[in-house]
């Protein structure tokens, strides 16, 4: 660890030596100091992924797609990734870029995912994203020719900017219920033209007229993945959703979207 | 000019970033429970769902569960039965036989005309025979069961459906297909050319309550309801799942149309 700290050091100072030359490189570096919140307000589980996004001037922070790409691939870039470590904040991270990459005319998102699978585990699909705003360690070696760092301490409360959804994937396909069974009080459903770059949800009322939708298993049950299940889209594949209702259910429907 | 050009790269960019949330998906499912008390021999009942897929008409072992109901390995007279009429290969009225076979489901076994008389002919397999929404079956049960319940499920019905009402005192079992309890007398169904002809010449609706007792209603033509031979109009309700009988008393045959009474909101 002393040794890597040493190695980023000697690169910080490389980068700034080249200090008044317009092709000279920048060195950045990016850490939070946690503890990082998602939306719900849970901890941040080691290994989520940060993204540092530049915003180039006159656009804003568009987001990502729930396959991780980002929705304005051109006014937005993604400059490198973080990884929470434990105490759930971004682990020290460090890049070193052309100055003219990230003119100073533009400004820095950093932006949290939420990869949290139906299992709690990350590396899924991005279910959820927050700009953080507080807490972030962001400097450029020589901030004057890029965009103005960010350092800014921590805070009481959350320290993210507005959830934001989370666009589909380009390509997704309106799912389709291919049948429907109940066991006890449990309902198996099967879902066909399902992407494994899109995350499903099952919805399910008792009163059609009355049009209240509701997702009865929570974060879990809006996280149903292919990749999850190992499955793979194709012909004749399906994706299996159990959901549990009241032993002394009469009526029961569902429906699902594809997020 | 060169605000205007600004202006305009701005709600490009706007738009070109604008991303979906959400994408819903192309139906809805579901499955109702039907009531069958104590003791109930036969009860009209009707699929208020499609096949699930490829809509329209669902296939009678895919709609109708068999879970909860009562089976037998070798004798369908101890089983629960499903009992469709439909018309033979000559076009006469025919009830189809199916028993719940332990083990395998809703099994053929035998082909009976209407008004009596076995034939030789076996039923299209439940697998194959389509169950239609606007049509009626019965269920027929063995002997001094205890209460249970039918469950049938499919998907949520987008479409109508139209269902043939052949004339001259024909009776036909027909269903609302609704999935939420509806009065006789929705706006939810397009009667076509009801006919009235007198107190003995009204096409009318029967009823056959949990407690097998059958009740009559008449169309009465002058204020285009169904209402008691008296002329009394009655709250009656049609619950999701049961079947009435419709008998046209017209001459001509016609075609009744029922709309989803409930179109699932996206």
């Amino acid at each position: 660890m002393k040794q890597t700290l040493s190695i980023l050091l000697g690169v910080a100072l490389a980068a700034t030596a080249f200090g008044g030359d317009s092709l000279k490189e920048l060195t950045l570096t990016l850490s939070t100091q946690g503890p990082d919140r998602y939306a719900d307000g849970s901890a941040v589980k080691t290994g989520e992924t940060y993204l540092l996004v530049y915003v180039h001037a006159g656009a804003t922070n568009a987001g990502v797609r729930t396959d991780g790409t980002l929705v304005d691939s051109v006014g937005n870039e993604i400059a490198t990734t973080g990884t929470a470590i434990d105490g759930s904040r971004c682990g020290f991270k460090a890049i070193q870029y052309p100055a003219s990459l990230y003119p100073p005319e533009g400004k820095w998102a950093l932006v949290l995912l939420d990869t949290r699978d139906a299992n709690d585990n990350v590396g899924g699909l991005v279910a959820g994203q927050s700009e953080v705003t507080a807490g972030i360690n962001l400097r450029t070696a020589a901030n004057n020719n890029g965009p103005v760092g960010m350092d800014v301490p921590a805070q009481s409360g959350l320290g993210l900017k507005s959830a934001g959804k989370t666009a589909v994937s380009l390509g997704t396909l309106p799912p389709v219920i291919a049948s429907v069974a109940r066991k006890g009080n449990k309902v198996d459903i099967k879902i066909k033209d399902f992407s494994d770059t899109a995350r499903y949800e099952v919805e399910d009322c008792t009163d059609l007229a009355a049009n209240n939708w509701t997702n009865r298993s929570g974060l879990t049950g809006m996280r149903l993945q292919a990749k999850t299940l190992n499955i793979k889209p194709g012909p004749g594949q399906e994706l299996p959703a159990t959901v549990t209702v009241s032993d002394n259910d009469t009526v029961r429907f569902f429906r699902v979207k594809a997020n | 000019m060169k605000k205007l050009l600004i202006l305009t790269a701005v709600i490009a960019a706007a738009v070109a970033v604008r991303a979906t949330t959400v994408i819903q998906g192309e139906n809805g499912v579901g499955f109702i429970e039907v009531t069958i008390p104590a003791d109930t021999s036969q009860k009209i009942l009707s699929v208020p769902f499609e096949a699930c897929l490829v809509g329209g008409a669902g296939m009678l072992s895919d709609v109708i569960s068999t879970n909860g109901m009562k089976s037998s390995v070798d004798n369908p007279a101890d089983a629960d039965q499903i009992v469709v009429l439909t018309t033979n290969a000559v076009g006469s009225p025919v009830y189809y036989y199916y028993w719940n076979k332990t083990g395998t489901g809703w099994e053929t076994n035998h082909t009976v005309r209407l008004g009596g008389g076995e034939t030789n002919v076996i039923p299209v397999v439940a697998s194959s025979y389509p169950v239609a929404r606007g049509l009626g079956f019965w269920l027929k049960r063995p002997a001094s069961q205890a209460a249970t319940t039918l469950y049938m499920k499919g998907q949520i019905p987008t479409n109508s459906v139209a269902v043939d009402l052949p004339g001259n005192n024909t009776f036909t079992l027909i269903g609302y297909g609704a999935l939420e309890p509806v009065d006789i007398n929705t706006n939810a169904v397009t009667w076509a050319s009801r006919y009235d002809e007198g107190a003995l010449g009204k096409d009318q609706l029967r009823i056959v309550s949990d407690a097998g007792v059958m009740s009559t209603y008449m169309y009465w033509g002058d204020v285009q309801e169904w209402q008691t031979d008296q002329g009394v109009k009655l709250p009656v309700t049609i619950q999701p799942g049961e079947g009435l009988w419709y008998l046209r008393r017209g001459t001509t045959p016609t075609t009744t149309t029922f709309t989803p009474v409930v179109i699932p909101q996206q």
